[in-house]
Order: structure tokens, then sequence, then C-alpha cells
């Protein structure tokens, strides 16, 4: 019989060596405690800082030893950050060795860490309190980790919503070309509105397009315009047959009415003068040269019918009420010549010059046709009559920047499957991600693809609080009314200017104080024959052989209303004023930038005609503070002294020569 | 006995499939996987081999700078011709100043350290962050041809190297 | 100097008799000593004072019932502690995860532990019932014993299910839908069980804090009352059914009278038996319950703790994005002890949701009254009970099985897999 003096030596034994064991173990739990990373990362902190010289007294007041938060409850974030990263607010620390180097950057002066925390603008998971499990690269289960700076953009964009955020490259460039592609016309997308969808009504196509053309265009929109809004939809042959049959059977609404002209007399070469002269250009491209706000023309005598253009340019809003294109006070045979410049020098040589008399009368390809043009969402883009009740095709992109994406959704598996890919590959190659996608290809370069990836991260699920977020006001519209509000929906301004930010970007020159930047008489002579007044520009005003009634009426109302009366107020201008501003003029180098008279810059407008055309209340004020009425304008602030900016004025006001330097 | 054995056999045999099998269990490695994006944003850092400051910096110099400086800072910029004394070489003029000579021509111009009145004054216009970029910016355009980054020569003269510069590369990523 | 002894005396004095209120039995020296220390005890007198032998053989019992006990208090500190840093309503359930994990001091290993714990208990249980049949430890006296053994195990099931909600992350949601939708598979009752459980038809706030009331106050108080009566039931029939050679001579079986070699001693037995002198009649094989019950319990004690805070320094217990109603992981996976069932259900709802259990909860209950035959009893796979240990070694292995197919070879959409493809 055992007793407790003889239990066995085996006991005992087993008892010692667990107990050692468990004590090991147990004490492995207190050192894995006490020496976590962020309690060594704190302790070399420590010895640093004591080697920095005067540090801020802040981070030597802090105790060491505590983990350290900024808790941000309205946006529900916890960021333990500054546990580790302990002289980021420390310029002491500049050349420190991470993770003590102070933030690069005046970021932290506009983003102040107690309001904002790292992980809003860095990603990542704030709550971690180790290097790993912070996200600094990505970990699983956690799908916001650290992002490089071109992703970071998009969670500035999270918070700043205006269209073009500054400092931030890929965001804006992302924000526009998804305004320019369109994307709104078939997924909700939030801070884009349909507004800016540009694309042609199609309810009376079927009297404006040769049948050829459409099917290469449906075929590969592309191949005819390369900047062309139009995406490639990937349309099989039948389909094409199909959509061409029904867009040629649109017929609503009949062209104008060129029956009396008389073919035989039309002039291209003069049609090409009055093309020049209306500088068509500035909105048009022809072979490569041109503004791109319309379509190009290089072959646009192979795209469209006689008939139909000699309607379109005698009056556009005809057949499409919202173009930008004006209407020009042409003579019809001012229009025919142009009508025959463009359809027999500008065509494509390889298409036959008439088109192939066809015409489709077969329901069923019409119907079909009309089914495919509802499949793919056409009626979106397009605005078709009888189709507005339909909805977007696409799926909603309301937090777009939060979507879990899992790994199935790749069907290439050589890809690290993260959010930003599958966009990124969405983008560029939409039928490669899915069996059937009815997203056209955009064909977008690796940059706006990469860009507009950015730009789609940056819409979040989660509705921050109204304190957190910018936006842009929203843009009034502005509709004039009355003989003036005809005459700019006649010659379409606000195609290229713009009232309070609304209307096109083209011009430089904004409506708002107009009248008192510049000269009645200036502005009824400059309205009938636009002159070149920046000399480096490309884009330039076109004629619009308005009459001088119309002029008047222009500039009257700019002169009556469009004025700012800060910029009024008479000025003293004498001799002695214009003679010190002529040497100011000399001594600051303006003529660097500017012309007068004969020679000068081609910076800045040519001034030589200045006493004519420009007020002086305005010229003072835009010498004396550039920036507040251009920002962004390369017209420097010398900080002028209001004699100095008088004198200035002063002397410009005198000069009221042409180029050619006859005096008037 | 030999069924108590057996028993215990198979009870053992179990419990070692299911450690072979839970071990066995592990996410495999995957081949090294590409993305896209990210290979886009390295091109451009790679061509570019510029840091964030030094990009802020092109972009402003794009805008402000290049009508009369040029896209390489040569003093060929569209406008030069016009100008008289013509814009300096950038490759020759800025080694022979520091860069806060260069900060004192782009804040306050030309004029104020005695030069010619037609480099304006920028300092009312931008921020100081601003100001940083363009010096940072002024810097790369001051190396000899050879030590810059290839997105910087006009792409007539040098062909764009896939072997630019790796360590400055690294470090502007940061 | 004589006052200093006279102080020092008075003060051993007082330390002695302080000691002896609290601890009636001093360190005990003697035999009768170790017997009396046991039975005055009130932490220590559910252990008899003599045990037998065969009881003691590790071998025999594998100390899993006694491994099972330990992991339960061991859930018991653990699942307290974390009780101060835990909130019960989403998203804060979340996020008091994170803090636990990174801010509070021991929290990972103190989670950690919890979770591997229960794990091992649900395990361990299993594997307590396997041992407790295949030595036919349920035949009588102990056939109530085994009900509320398997009452236990229910319990155990339905704790590791209720605190698996508890983090609130994909992982917890998830396998909590589709745990519930299959308990809302029986008929009649199932819909209302579920609505029971979940406080409603959908997982949030309200299940998570039914689940966690569940979890911390209504399952343990169950738990405990029925650990007591299986402990005391264990006692009062004798710590594990001894071998028995043969039958005890008729003579000796008497109406309403236990075999006396199975029992420990007690009061009524005494009056009741024929008079004998107790020290005859006593088993040969029986020995002090201190130290040679007491040394291997705390051997044991310590081993489980060893293990347990190796794992639980070693491998984090898992925590995935929190949880989001709208996505559902594919696939989406019961807790590892239900996977058996959800392979089940996904060849026939019914089947697996519905007639399996029952069938498996009404066996297990009615298998000592199946098998009441008294044969067997005490060693490992019986040849006499060679047919009962066959079936039950096959249901088991079936349910192993099952439960590694759902655990490991099932991928998405419920598809076969092979692990080693993943």
């Amino acid at each position: 019989m055992r007793t407790p003096q003889r239990a066995a030596v085996g006991f005992h034994l087993a008892f010692a060596v667990l107990g050692v064991v468990f004590l090991a173990i147990f004490s492995w739990v207190f050192l894995k405690e006490y020496l976590t990373e962020w309690r060594t990362t704190q302790a070399q902190f420590d010895q640093l800082q004591r080697r920095v010289k005067d540090p801020h007294a802040l981070s030597l007041a802090a105790p060491l030893g505590d983990i350290r938060q900024v808790w941000l409850p309205d946006v529900d974030r916890v960021d333990r950050c500054t546990t580790c990263h302990l002289g980021i607010d420390d310029p002491a620390f500049a050349t420190a060795m991470e993770p003590y180097t102070t933030h690069p950057g005046t970021w932290l002066q506009t983003h102040a860490p107690d309001r904002f925390g790292c992980t809003i603008c860095h990603g990542g998971q704030g709550e971690a309190t180790d290097f790993r499990n912070a996200a600094h690269r990505p970990i699983p289960n956690w799908s916001d980790p650290m992002r490089p700076p071109e992703l970071m953009e998009a969670n500035c964009g999270t918070c700043h919503r205006e269209r073009r955020p500054s400092q931030t490259f890929w965001l804006e460039r992302g924000r526009e070309v998804i305004a320019n592609a369109g994307c709104i016309a078939c997924h909700d997308v939030p801070g884009f509105a349909l507004d800016d969808l540009r694309a042609p009504r199609l309810e009376s196509v079927g009297y404006k397009v040769r049948p050829d053309w459409l099917r290469k265009w449906l075929a590969d929109p592309k191949g005819y315009l390369l900047q062309a809004r139009m995406p490639n939809f990937r349309l099989e042959a039948a389909e094409i047959e199909g959509l061409t049959a029904f867009l040629l059977a649109q017929r609503e609404t009949a062209p104008l009415d060129s029956a009396g002209i008389d073919w035989s007399k039309a002039d291209p070469d003069r049609g090409r003068t009055v093309f020049g002269e209306a500088r068509c250009v500035t909105c048009h491209t022809i072979e490569g040269r041109g503004g791109t706000m319309g379509p190009e023309l290089t072959t646009v005598g192979s795209k469209v019918g006689r008939d139909w253009l000699f309607g379109f340019i005698k009056d556009p809003a005809h057949d499409q009420p919202g173009t930008l294109m004006l209407r020009y006070r042409f003579t019809d045979e001012q229009i025919r010549d142009v009508v025959a410049y463009l359809t027999e020098e500008l065509v494509d040589v390889e298409t036959p010059k008439t088109p192939p008399e066809v015409r489709y009368v077969d329901p069923k390809l019409v119907e079909s046709g009309r089914q495919t043009f509802v499949r793919h969402g056409c009626y979106s883009c397009h605005r078709f009559t009888g189709m507005m009740a339909l909805g977007k095709i696409g799926p909603s992109l309301v937090g777009i920047g939060d979507r879990a994406i899992e790994p199935t959704d790749f069907k290439i598996e050589a890809v690290v499957p993260t959010r930003s890919n599958w966009l990124f590959l969405k983008l560029r190659e939409p039928d490669r991600l899915a069996d059937e996608s009815r997203m056209p290809t955009y064909g977008f370069s690796e940059t706006d693809a990469a860009a507009a990836v950015v730009a789609l991260l940056s819409i979040r699920r989660a509705d921050l609080p109204a304190s957190r977020v910018t936006d842009q006001p929203r843009l009034a519209r502005y509709e004039p009314q009355g003989a003036f509000g005809a005459l700019v929906a006649r010659y379409r301004c606000l195609s290229c200017h713009q009232v309070r930010g609304w209307g096109g970007e083209l011009s430089t020159v904004p409506f708002d104080r107009i009248g008192s930047q510049l000269q009645h008489s200036y502005l009824v002579s400059y309205l009938q024959l636009p002159s070149a007044v920046r000399v480096s520009l490309e884009e330039r005003m076109p004629q619009f052989h308005m009459t001088r009634e119309e002029a008047e009426t222009l500039a009257d109302y700019f002169a009556d209303v469009f004025v700012d009366d800060s910029l009024g107020g008479d000025i003293q201008l004498d001799a002695e004023a214009a003679r010190r501003g002529e040497q100011l003029f000399q001594t600051l180098g303006c003529r660097g930038c500017h012309i007068v008279g004969r020679t000068g810059g081609y910076v800045g407008p040519d001034l030589s005609d200045s006493g004519r055309r420009l007020k002086p209340g305005w010229i003072e004020a835009w010498l004396s503070e550039p920036g507040k009425w251009k920002p962004g304008t390369l017209q420097p602030n010398y900080g002028l002294k209001p004699e100095e900016a008088r004198a200035l004025t002063a002397y410009l006001m005198t000069l009221s020569t042409d180029r050619s330097g006859r005096k008037p | 006995m030999t069924r108590r054995l057996g028993y215990a056999g198979a009870i053992g045999l179990g419990f070692a499939a299911l450690v072979a099998t839970a071990t066995g269990c592990r996410p495999g490695t995957v081949a090294s996987q590409a993305d896209p994006l990210m290979q886009v944003f390295d091109k451009q850092a790679r061509e570019e081999g510029l840091s964030r400051l030094e990009t802020d910096g092109k972009r402003l110099f794009a805008h402000y700078c290049v009508t009369c400086h040029g896209e390489t800072g040569e003093g060929d910029g569209q406008n030069a011709f016009n100008l008289d004394p013509k814009p300096p070489d950038f490759r020759v003029s800025l080694k022979l100043h520091q860069p806060a000579y260069w900060r004192q021509i782009i804040e306050a111009g030309s004029l104020a350290v005695g030069r010619s009145p037609l480099c304006p004054p920028w300092g009312r216009a931008l921020a100081s962050g601003d100001v940083d970029a363009l010096v940072a910016y002024v810097g790369v355009l001051s190396r000899p041809a050879s030590e810059k980054p290839a997105s910087v020569e006009p792409a007539s003269t040098t062909p764009a190297s896939p072997a630019a510069p790796t360590v400055s590369a690294t470090s502007a990523r940061m | 100097m004589s006052v200093l002894t006279a102080v020092g005396e008075r003060g051993l004095a007082t330390w002695r008799a302080v000691r002896r209120s609290i601890f009636r039995v001093g360190w005990p020296r003697t035999d009768k000593d170790r017997a009396a220390a046991m039975i005055s005890s009130v932490v220590l007198h559910v252990h008899p004072a003599k045990v037998q032998r065969h009881s003691l053989r590790a071998s025999y019992t594998l100390g899993l019932g006694l491994i099972s006990f330990y992991l339960f208090g061991v859930l018991i500190v653990t699942g307290v502690v974390l009780m101060l840093y835990y909130t019960p309503h989403p998203p804060d359930a979340y996020r008091s995860m994170k803090d636990l994990q990174f801010v509070v001091t021991f929290g990972l290993v103190l989670r950690n532990m919890h979770r591997w714990a229960a794990h091992a208990m649900v395990f361990v249980v299993f594997l307590h019932m396997c041992r407790v049949f295949f030595t036919g430890g349920y035949k009588g006296p102990r056939q109530f014993n085994w009900v509320v053994g398997v009452g236990l195990l229910l319990l155990t099931l339905g704790l590791s299910f209720t605190g698996y909600l508890l983090p609130w992350d994909q992982l917890a949601f998830w396998a909590i839908t589709v745990g519930s939708n299959i308990a809302g598979y029986a008929p009649w009752l199932g819909a209302e069980v579920k609505y029971l459980l979940l406080g409603g038809n959908v997982i949030g706030a309200g299940a998570l804090l039914r689940f966690y009331v569940l979890h911390c106050i209504i399952l343990p108080l169950l738990a405990i009352m029925l650990v007591a009566v299986h402990f005391y039931r264990v006692r009062k029939d004798g710590l594990s059914a001894p071998p028995l050679p043969e039958p005890p001579p008729v003579e000796e079986m008497v109406a309403g009278r236990f075999p006396p070699s199975t029992r420990s001693y007690g009061l009524m037995a005494l009056t009741d038996r024929p008079a004998q002198p107790v020290v005859e009649a006593e088993p040969d094989d029986e020995v002090l319950a201190w130290p040679h019950l007491l040394y291997r319990e705390l051997l044991l004690l310590l081993v489980v703790l060893v293990v347990l805070h190796a794992v639980a320094l070693l491998f984090n217990a898992p925590l995935e994005e929190i949880a989001d109603p709208t996505r559902t992981p594919n696939p989406a996976k019961a807790p590892w002890y239900f996977l058996g069932l959800q392979e089940l259900v996904s060849y026939s709802a019914f089947v697996g949701g519905v007639l399996v259990p029952t069938l498996m909860v009404l066996v297990l209950v009615l298998i000592p009254y199946l098998d009441p035959a008294p044969r067997g009893v005490g060693v490992w796979f019986a040849p006499e009970r060679s047919w009962a240990n066959r079936v039950f070694a096959a249901l088991a292995s079936v349910t192993i099985l099952v439960t590694l197919v759902g655990m490991f070879f099932r991928g998405p959409n419920w598809a076969w897999v092979w692990p080693w493809t993943q």
C-alpha cells in the first residue's frame, strides 16, 4: 500500500517539470504584454527625444507608457497611430527615422490631428497598436489598408466633393474623366448630374447621316473620331444592322427646306473663306487642329447629307434644341458655299461620293433595332422621347469606394484581388471581368482609367456629417430673357462664356463684370468683327456676322447690367501720372509679356489699344490684385501702391494705337 | 486485446487524418500576381523619378514658368524670343547660386536681386508650400542632363529610360 | 527577552487559532487526518475520503470529465474578466473586441484562452461521452447520470453557440445565421424556437443581447446546476464504474441495495447492511483520496493550464470584418460542431435539420434504458458489448467524418474542394 511518504518519484518529477513549464509559460504572458511593439517603440523614442534639441514641450510633457489615441465620434474612428508616431507634429523630428519623423509638408496645418486623426486620409486600422495590424500593408479582414499617395487622393475626395479639389492630380483628373465619359447616364454617381451629359438627340437622325457611315460609327466610334465620347458597345453585326435600321427610321423633324438652293452655283473656295472667317476651328477639329467642343469635321462630307447640313448650319437649334453651336447670320449663298466646301473637300476618300440608296422599311429589323437600343441603354445618353421613363441600366455606384470585392469576382486569377484593381480592369476591359456585360468599352488610357478609379474610390458608403464635407456651391441656371436673351440664345454666348459660373469654359472672360471692364464702343465693334487680343491663343471668338443693332443691344446690356460698382469711379489721369506710369512700365518689364506698339511678349494681351478697349477702374483694380479677379493668373502681383497702380493706369489709357502703329 | 488495439488504432488513425487535413489546409502560395493599377502609378513614378513635392512643382512650373523658361528650363519657351535679356539656361545658371537665391527670385522677382525685371514676383500669388514645390522642381532642372529623371527631358531628345534611378524612385514613393 | 517570547508565543497561538477556525483540519499528517481533510472541506468534500484504485488509472478514464470541468472553470474566470470590457450592442461589440485585442492589458491572451478553451471543451465533452460509452459507464446505477451528461453536452453546445455570436464579426454573424436557420427547419416548433432564440426574425441588437444573457447567465446557471447533479451522482455511485468480473452473488442482492463494491460508504447503507465491521468489508483496492487523487487532479490541472496558455499565446482567435447583413460570405459556415449538420442539411433540410438531430438526442438519452444489462462494465471495448461498441463507434466516426467534410472539404456554394488546393 502506498503511503504519501513513498509517493512515486515519478509524481514529484512530473510536478516539478510541469510547475516550471507552467511558470515559464505564465511569465511569457507578462512578457508578451510588457514587451509589446508599442512599448518598445515608445522606449526608443524616449531615448531619441533626449538627443533632439529643443523638442516641442508637449511631447516631453506627455507621459510615455500609455496608448495614445484620437477619438473622432462623429466619424466613428479611433486612431492610435500616435502611440508609435510620437514626433508626428513636432518639427524637431524632421530628420529622425521612422516612426518618429515629422509629417511631411504642411498637411497637418490644414488638417489638425485632433480633428482629423490619421486614418481618414491614410487609411489603415486605427484601432491597432502594432505595425502589422495597423494595416500599413494589406492584411486579411481589413478592407481599408494604408494607401500609396495616389490612392490617398481618393480619401481626400471623400470630404472634398467639389469637382476640382486643389492639390489632387489624380482625383481631379478622375472626376473630369467621369464627367466627360458620361457615366451618370447609366449609373447613379453621387456628385454628378445629368446636366453634364452631351449627346445629340436622335429623333431625326434618319435625315442626317449616311447609312454606311452609321454602320461604321456603331461598330467603332473612335475609328471615326478619336475624341468621341461615345464608347464602343461591342455590337454584333446583326445588332448593328438592326440599330441602323431603327435609327434611319427616326425622322421626326424634317431639316430646313433647302429646295430653293441652286447647288450648281456653289463655290467651295468661297466657302473655305467663310469657314475661316467664322473661325469654326475654335470648336471643331480639322485634321488634328482645332477645338473639341464640337465634332471633328475632317470627313464630315462622308457622314452627313448635303441638305441636312445646309439646314443645320442655317439653324442648329431646329434639329438639336440643346446644341452648343450658334446660329450665324449667314446668307443662304454663304451657307451654300460652306456646305459645298465641307461636302466636297472634307470627305473620306475611301467612301463613294454618293451614298447608296437604301431604304429601310423592314419593320422587324426596325423593331429589333429598337430592342437593341433599349437593351444597351442608348436612351440614357441620347434622351429619346418615349423612353424617358426607363431607368438606368447600370448598378448604382453609391458606396463603390467601400464595396467588398471577393476574389471570386475576378475571373482572372493572376491579379491581386483588390477593389481598386477590379475597378481598373472593369474600366479598361468591361467584358473581361464578367461573362456578359452591357458596359461598353471606353478605350480609356491607362492614366485616365487609373484617375477614374481614384475618383470612384472617393465615393463612400458612410454619410459624413455636414461639418466635414466641402463642396462647390450648386450653380444657378442662367437663362436670360428678352431681346438680350434671344441674342444670347442665338449666338450661344454661354457655350464659351460664363455668368456666375454657368456656361462654357472655352473663354477666359466671364461676363460677370464685363461692362466695367470693356468700353462700350469697343464692344460694339468687337462683336461685329472680333480681333485677336491675346496673340498666342488658338481659340478665337468667331465672326458672327451680326448686325450693328444686335451688337449694340448686347453692348448696352453689358454696360447696364454686368457691372461691378467697385470698379467704377473717376480716376484722375493726368499727364504727370502717365509719365510716371510709363517709367514704371519700363522698370517692371511689362513688355516681357505684353505687346505695346510693335514689340513685346506673347504671354498677356496686346496692350496697344488699351485706351480704347479697357476702362480705367478695371485696370487699376486688376493691377492692384490680379489674383483676386482671376486665381491662377499669370499676371503677377507686384504689390503696387495705389498711386503706382494709378500711374500705370494713366499710362495705359494713353495707348490707343493698333498694332500697325497708326493712331486713330 | 486485439480488438481493443483495433479500436484504439482506428481512433488514432482518425485523429491523425484530422491533424493531417488541418495542417494541409493552408492558403496556397499564389504565383506572383500582377497589380495593374499600382503598375500604372509605379510607371508614372518611375518615369518621372520625382518626389511628390517635385511633381507638384512640375505642375506649377508648367503653368507659370514654361512660357518663358521652356519645358526643360533651358530658356527656350515660346515667349523667350521676345525677351531681352533671354532667360538663362538652368543647367548652367542655377548651380551658380544656392536654392535660397532661387527662392528669392521666385518670391520677389528677378528685379529684387538686381537683375532684369523680366521674371516677375510670384510670392503673393503662391502659397509657401507652392514655392517649396517650385524650388524643389527647379532643383531637379538644375542637374545636368544625365542625372535628370527621364520625364523631364523632352521626348525628342532623350528616350525615356526604363532604368531610371531606382533609389530616388523608392524614396519618392514615400 | 521574555517579553518578546511571551508576545511571540501569544502571537503564534493567535495565529494558530485563526488558522484552525478556517481550516478545521490542519495540514494532514495521518491517514485519519487525510480522510478528515477531504470530508470536512467544502471545496474538497466533493471527493470521497477513499477512492478505488482503478478509478485512478489514467488510461481508464483519460481524465476527460475532469478536463472538461477545468475548461469550464477557465471559461468562467476568463469570461467574467472579458465581461468587464465587452458591450453586447452592435457595433460596440465589435469595437470592444478590437479594444481587447489592442488596448486591454492581457486582453489578447484572455480572449484567446476563452475561445480555445471553449472549442476544446466541446471536443473534450464529446470524447468524455465516447469514453463513458465504451467503458459501459452508463449502466446501472448510472443511467440517469448519463442523461444528465447528455443535458450537459447540449448545454455545452448551447454555450459555445451563444458565445460564437458575441464578437459580431462576419464569421460570428453568418455562423449564427446558418445555425439558427437549421434550428428553424423543425416543423411547428422550429419557427417558434428560432423566434425565441433571436428575439425576433432577424439577427440584430435584440438577438445579440439575448445571446449574451443566455451565454453569461442562463446557460451557465443551468450548467452549474447540472454539473452539481452530475458530480453528486458520480460521488454517490462511485467515481467511475469499476470492472465487474461477474455479477455479484445473489444473496447479497437485496432490493434497494447496490453491490457493495461499487459504492462508497453512506450512512444508510451502514444501517442496512448485515452487521459486519466496516473495516473487514473494505475492498482491497481503495486508497486515500489525499494524496493520490488530489495529486493526479492537480497534475492534470497543470497540464491543462500549460497547454491552454501555450495555445492562447501561439494562436490568435479569429476576428474578421464587422458583421454586414448585406454581404454573405461564400460559403457561410456554421460553427464547426454544427458543420456535420450543415453537411447533412445540404443533402436534405429535413434530414439534416430535423431528423438527425432529434434522433441523435433521443437515442443518446435512451441509451442506458435500451441497453441496461450490466455486462462489460469497467473495461474498454468489452467483448460482451462488441455490438453496441461497434454501432456507437460507427456513429461517432460518421459524425466526425461529416464534420470534417463540412470543415475542410466544402468551398464556395458548398461545392466539393480539396483542402490543399484552397
